[in-house]
């Protein structure tokens, strides 16, 4: 699918462009800690330990005076309060661990985005092919739907979709830890089926936009006149003409749209839809009660966030500059 | 004798790519007269056009005019800095040392230009008037003293409906185009460009470039993708301007057609530097080096249906810095080349008949060692002799 | 004036089949959704009589064409009908939510177009210096910054740390405190708001800010690169007319149909933001009734957001056709 000239062409803008490099290494990055989240974190992310709450990260020292319960008494007490490296960015107030913790959030945000972005690039490629190739009444008819999905803000369509959905998830087996090569770590992976179908059905009227005008602009070429005057069925010539010629632009914006997905999905988790607690948006909104003592609680997640999201957007960049598929960055 | 109105003197324009160093305009000196025609031709990449964008001080980044003189004949300029100026020489003034604004309002005054594309040339969003408009109102503003800053900009914006163009000026300009013979002045002024014809435009290109009344007009392939008939009457309309009020043009052109039928001296250029410069009959006539006497081999000669078309074979040398032979630019494609032209290279010398006639060719005839272009005693760079010398 | 008129009414045709669209969609969330209402009305302790009658007064029985008729009836008249959970019409009390939100949105949108149009001459005019590259970063780091966090980042920096600005609540809203200023000379009301407004606004409005920055400084950087804007430098126009006239002209229809197209993406960014700042507007109303699963509540938000993003993109695109006379009307 992804042909030589392609290819030469993200190798060079790669080459020429640093920030595109670094892009590329962040999401590098983030897809092996999404992966091998089991093998490191350091902890345990759900597990409790009272002994150790607010632990702050590795690099704070000092100490600090926090009013808690002290033999059945709310008393305030100077602590000790320098980091260790134990817990490098601390710990939150159940006494979790917050690196841990912001590296499973890496795992459940991949797994929305990538499993998000597959089901809206199928229906949406699907969709706007559909709609470009026989234009028409089909065209309309789907088209109108889209610009319906259009006039809503994404994250109130997509709150909405919740609710019509209602809370599903789905548990996976982390093959680390069923394979017996890591203990101590949660056996499942929580998949937030809502969050992900909403996002989804969402998300896709982008890619459909974008296949449409594509197919449009394919359909007029002369090959794919040619394969229509050899008698050629339409879905043939959709899947050997029409959606090869077309899939670049489609591919671009679904990259640039994972940056979109995360921060939906951060968003909605910190609303409170998540489905799981491990997540960065979830995180966030715990902290957010301890903003005066424990400050890391809800900034390090978010600096998660930003790092991946920059990631993302630098390569859909370089992506961009080097395929110019002549996009512009609608945004949702 | 022939007074000139810009003198060029070891001009250099670079442009700094990726790719390196492109010396587009590789140290040219020549004289434009009062009241002449005075042609560039060359092939596509010979650095042509970048000359005349350096005379306009249009030279963008990644390039830039990194040195040499343009002495423009200003004497009210001159007069007001004072002779002590090292910017001023006489009644000439060196357009490189001003600064940008009022570089700007010397092309909003003194100098037009004409582009090759029209079509591009002009804003699609506004009408043919008020662009033609604005460069008269620029010009009346500039000749009033008046400024226009960021501040006139912003009050400008603030007052809807206010136009920068004064209705006097809008005036002028339809009668610009009347002056360039375009039908219905009055309702074509209020037409978009895209609703002119590709010669209409050019005309009213022309017109454009009248508004700052200019006394050069620097023209730049003006006949380039026109229709043969309306290539004439663009030409015609040149010369008859030309001669109604005396300006100077600069033509840029690779039409050799057009310029025996308009120019009065020609300059043939390669490689970013002139090869021969001298009276338009004269070097058709009597072509002193190679190259010219290969372009006018490529010429059809309609009465001799015999005559075989001669093309130059090879292509136009690479204006990289670092590729750039040492020697004469056009020695490998030339059919008289010998060791020497791959070593040494030429500078434009007088040829011994005519003293206007100049030629950089090791192997022409050449009256030695004349002063072709004297350079002014005040400015501190002093060029050598012909002036056309590359070194660095 | 004629082609506005035919603009306008086709235009307008469009745009109700899309409303017509978002009702029916509207309604048909209701529909699926799996909670009962007639459920969530009724006493915990109801029993399955009461249920029952509460469904039939809903008219919950009826065939769905006939709810979906009186639905649309009613909403083309005005009534968006009654709250599950307080029982009262939802058009008041959106009504009465809206300002909060529409002057968060306005603010953002104000901030966002002040800060980034000019920021994205200046970078384009300066390509390649210190201020674009850090102009650059800055924006790459406006894209890539979820609004909730950068709300919270800023509370915890601003308000908790430097203790300068409140950390959440409106207060007072903007007609209050003008009428306070008029009738009790009292300007103590518009400062509160404006206190109160600041971090909101910054919260909001920075992503949509990094965007019409890259938007404009693409834009200028294009039309810089284009002939006409060399030949009016070789007509002698003044540097500050050129920007005006000739670059800024095309290279902002990006941005206007941009800025039309993400009023919606500030209502809908407002949400979160809202949640932070506990900001009384449609964001916080929306969540509030997706908990409750008050649907008729939820539906008239819905209906006003996306009425209002219709509306709004045929004003965009009028402003378009303006700045360039090139797209034909209609």
């Amino acid at each position: 699918m992804i042909s030589k000239r392609t290819r030469t062409a993200v190798l060079k803008e790669l080459h020429s462009n640093k920030l595109a490099t670094v892009g590329t290494a962040l999401i590098l990055c983030m897809l092996f800690v999404g992966m091998f989240a089991p093998v490191l974190a350091p902890h345990d992310p759900t597990q409790q330990d009272n002994s150790q709450t607010h632990q702050p990260p590795a690099f704070m020292g000092g100490e600090t005076e926090t009013t808690r319960l002290v033999d059945g008494e709310m008393q305030t007490v100077t602590e000790d309060n320098s980091g260790s490296l134990t817990h490098p960015l601390g710990t939150d107030t159940n006494g979790r661990d917050v690196l841990s913790r912001a590296i499973y959030g890496a795992r459940t945000s991949l797994l929305v985005a990538l499993t998000a972005m597959m089901a809206s690039l199928i229906l949406g490629t699907s969709v706007g092919m559909t709609a470009g190739y026989f234009g028409g009444k089909t065209d309309t008819i789907l088209m109108r739907f889209v610009d319906v999905v259009l006039a809503f803000p994404a994250l109130l369509i997509t709150l909405a979709m919740i609710g019509v959905i209602g809370p599903l998830t789905f548990f996976i087996p982390d093959p680390f830890v069923t394979s017996g090569l890591i203990t101590d770590r949660p056996t499942h992976m929580v998949f937030p089926v809502t969050i992900t179908a909403a996002i989804a059905a969402v998300i896709w009227v982008w890619i459909a936009r974008v296949a449409r005008s594509e197919a449009i602009r394919v359909k007029n070429e002369e090959y794919v006149t040619a394969a229509r005057t050899m008698g050629r069925s339409n879905f043939g010539i959709i899947r050997k003409h029409v959606l090869p010629n077309s899939i670049t632009p489609i591919l671009v914006l679904a990259t640039i749209q994972v940056a979109s997905i995360i921060i939906i999905e951060s968003s909605l988790s910190f609303l409170g839809f998540a489905g799981t607690n491990l997540s960065w948006g979830y995180d966030i909104a715990q902290g957010r009660d301890y903003l005066g003592t424990s400050w890391w609680l809800s900034t390090i997640p978010g600096l998660f966030i930003v790092i991946a999201v920059v990631g993302i957007n630098l390569f859909g960049d370089l992506l961009r500059d080097a395929l110019d598929p002549g996009i512009d960055r609608g945004e949702v | 004798m022939t007074k000139p109105i810009i003198k060029v003197r070891n001009l250099k324009t670079r442009f700094f790519t990726e790719m390196g160093q492109v010396n587009a305009v590789d140290g040219i000196s020549f004289d434009i007269n009062q009241g002449e025609v005075l042609s560039v031709v060359g092939e596509s990449g010979s650095g042509k056009s970048v000359t005349g964008l350096s005379l306009m001080d249009l030279i963008d980044s990644p390039g830039q005019i990194t040195d040499g003189e343009i002495w423009f004949h200003h004497p009210d300029l001159a007069a007001e800095r004072g002779a002590a100026d090292d910017a001023v020489d006489g009644e000439f003034v060196n357009l490189r040392s001003l600064h940008q604004k009022a570089r700007r309002s010397l092309c909003g005054t003194e100098l037009g230009m004409i582009f090759q594309d029209p079509g591009s040339a002009f804003h699609p969003a506004l009408t043919v008037g008020e662009q033609i408009g604005e460069a008269v109102e620029s010009r009346r503003r500039i000749a009033r003293g008046e400024d226009y800053d960021v501040k006139e900009m912003l009050l400008d914006l603030c007052s809807l409906r206010s136009s920068f163009v004064s209705d006097e000026s809008y005036d002028e300009a339809i009668g610009l185009l009347e002056q360039v013979d375009i039908p219905d002045p009055i309702d074509r002024a209020d037409e978009y460009p895209h609703e002119f014809s590709g010669g209409m435009l050019q005309r009213a290109m022309v017109a454009q470039a009248l508004a700052s009344d200019p006394a050069v007009l620097i023209a730049d392939e003006p006949t380039t993708g026109l229709d043969v008939t309306i290539q004439a009457g663009i030409i015609d309309l040149l010369r008859e301007l030309q001669a109604d009020t005396g300006m100077s043009i600069f033509l840029i052109t690779h039409n050799i057609g057009v310029v025996s039928s308009i120019a009065d001296r020609v300059a043939i250029m390669y490689g970013g530097k002139f090869l021969e410069l001298g009276p338009t009959d004269r070097v058709f006539e009597k072509p002193a080096n190679p190259y010219t006497e290969g372009l006018l081999n490529c010429l059809p000669d309609p009465t001799d249906a015999t005559n075989i078309i001669e093309p130059i074979h090879g292509n136009v040398p690479s204006l990289l810095d670092h590729e750039m032979p040492a020697g004469c630019s056009y020695a490998d494609r030339c059919p008289a080349v010998t060791e020497e032209c791959t070593e040494t290279n030429p500078s434009l010398q007088p040829t011994p008949e005519t003293a206007n006639h100049l030629v950089a060719c090791i192997h022409a005839e050449t009256a030695e060692s004349t002063t072709t272009f004297p350079v002014a005693t005040t400015t501190p760079s002093v060029l050598s002799d012909g002036g056309a010398s590359a070194d660095e | 004036m004629r082609e506005e008129v035919q603009f306008f009414v086709s235009r307008s045709l469009q745009g109700i089949v899309v409303i017509w669209g978002i009702i029916t969609a509207v309604f048909m969330f209701r529909f699926i959704s799996p909670t009962n209402p007639a459920r969530l009305i009724a006493p915990d302790d109801a029993s399955e009589e009461l249920v029952r009658a509460i469904e039939i007064d809903l008219g919950l029985n009826d065939p769905i064409l006939i709810q979906y008729v009186s639905y649309l009836t009613g909403v083309v008249q005005g009534d968006l009908g009654f709250s599950y959970s307080t029982n009262t019409p939802v058009r008041g009390r959106i009504i009465q939510v809206l300002p909060a939100t529409l002057e968060l949105a306005f603010a953002a949108l104000i901030f966002a177009v002040i800060v980034s149009i000019p920021l994205g001459i200046i970078s384009a005019t300066h390509r390649g210096t210190k201020i674009d590259s850090v102009a650059n970063l800055t924006s790459l780091g406006g894209v890539s910054t979820p609004n909730f966090w950068l709300a919270i980042m800023l509370v915890l920096l601003i308000s908790v740390q430097l203790g300068l600005l409140p950390t959440s609540g409106r207060p007072i809203g903007l007609g209050e405190g003008i009428r306070m200023l008029i009738f009790q000379a009292n300007i103590g009301g518009l400062t509160t708001w404006l206190s109160h407004m600041i971090l909101p606004t910054i919260a909001l409005g920075t992503y949509f800010m990094a965007l019409l920055f890259r938007l404009t400084r693409n834009g200028v950087l294009e039309e810089l690169g284009k002939e006409y804007v060399l030949a009016a430098r070789g007509k002698g126009l003044p540097n500050p007319l050129i920007m005006y006239r000739y670059v800024l002209r095309n290279s902002l229809t990006p941005v206007v149909t941009v800025t039309g197209l993400q009023l919606g993406g500030l209502i809908g960014g407002s949400v979160v933001v809202e949640a932070v700042f506990a900001w009384p507007g449609i964001g916080r109303l929306f969540i509030t009734s997706l908990n409750l699963s008050d649907w008729p509540m939820m539906q008239g938000v819905l209906i006003i957001v996306g009425v209002g993003y219709v509306v709004t993109n045929i004003f965009v695109d009028y402003i378009n056709s303006s700045l360039n006379p090139q797209v034909e009307l209609a």
